[in-house]
């Protein structure tokens, strides 16, 4: 190999240090494959015929710049994309906040309940039909079993009330942002931003 | 303001890309070929070198595909052609693209009216 292209090459190499190796891969051995293809068929190749070559390649530091961009471009783009269907956490404090609320916030004279439901509302993390389920199925969470608001029940009666609440609240753990995250609706929305 | 070198960096991005698989659309080209093609007054590409980075992430990125072929005379070629989603990536830009570039066009002339 020439030693102008052996030397450019390696500046290359050097310049795309910033890139994932695969990327930096890539890029070389096309740049590689350019030049070479470039000075085949030749009969008689000088210094000058490379450099001029060379030139309109361009500087390692501009192909790096650009390979920098694009990949800074994507990576951008993919996080937009992510952030745009999961902001924040899946479970975040304001949806623990919800479920704990509705389960014992009875506890503290219903108005913790309360709470619950308007924060249960509140987070775009479940859907309607979610929302309902919490706010119908713990009706002052657990609470009201002890303030004897409901009649003391009989032993089976009284572990189904109790298992009530707790199931509807592990419905809501689990559905929380599950709407959110379906891969055909990231799909779809990636191929609107690209 | 910025200097016009800054400014295009800033225009050729997002629209490169679909200047590469507008290209392709007739059908495949040699890389080498290909970034000749960019590169012929300085406007889309500053050099035939920054065009390579693109390239790999389109392959990446499935847009395009491409096959080494043995060449008569020199090493192999390596042709470019488009993908299924390339042809729809491009068709979903130029719409898009007519539409922007009408409505900048219109508001640099004075002609855009509400």
């Amino acid at each position: 190999m020439n030693p102008l292209v052996a030397e450019y090459l390696a500046r290359l190499d050097a310049a795309l240090s910033g890139l994932p190796p695969a990327r930096r891969i890539d890029v070389v051995d096309d740049i590689r494959t350019h030049i070479e293809a470039e000075l085949s068929g030749r009969d008689d190749v000088s210094d000058a015929d490379v450099r001029t070559l060379l030139d309109r390649i361009g500087p390692p530091s501009a192909i790096a710049a650009a390979a920098l961009a694009d990949d800074a471009g994507s990576a951008a783009e993919a996080a937009f994309v992510d952030g745009a269907l999961k902001p924040g956490p899946r479970f975040g404090g304001l949806e623990l906040a919800a479920v704990l609320l509705l389960v014992i916030g009875g506890f503290l004279y219903y108005l913790g309940w309360l709470v619950g439901v308007v924060l249960l509302w509140a987070s775009p993390a479940w859907r309607i039909r979610d929302k309902v389920i919490g706010t119908l199925v713990i009706p002052g969470g657990v609470a009201p079993l002890f303030f004897g608001v409901l009649p003391i029940p009989v032993a089976p009666a009284f572990w189904a009330l109790i298992a009530a609440p707790i199931l509807a609240a592990s419905w809501l753990v689990w559905t929380a942002n599950r709407h959110r995250a379906r891969p055909e609706l990231r799909r779809e929305y990636a191929g609107a931003v690209s | 303001m910025e200097p016009a070198g800054t400014l295009l960096t800033h225009l050729r991005r997002g629209t490169l890309e679909f200047c590469v698989l507008a290209l392709l659309r007739d059908g495949e080209k040699y890389a080498v070929d290909l970034t000749h093609e960019l590169s012929r007054d300085g406007v889309l590409v500053t050099s035939e070198g920054t065009v390579y980075p693109l390239l790999s992430r389109l392959r990446r990125d499935g847009v395009v595909a491409t096959e080494w072929r043995e060449s008569a005379a020199g090493p192999p070629r390596r042709y470019y052609r488009l993908t299924p989603s390339g042809e729809a990536a491009l068709v979903t830009f130029e719409e898009q693209w007519r539409r922007f570039s009408g409505a900048v066009d219109a508001v640099l002339k004075g002609e855009w009216t509400a």
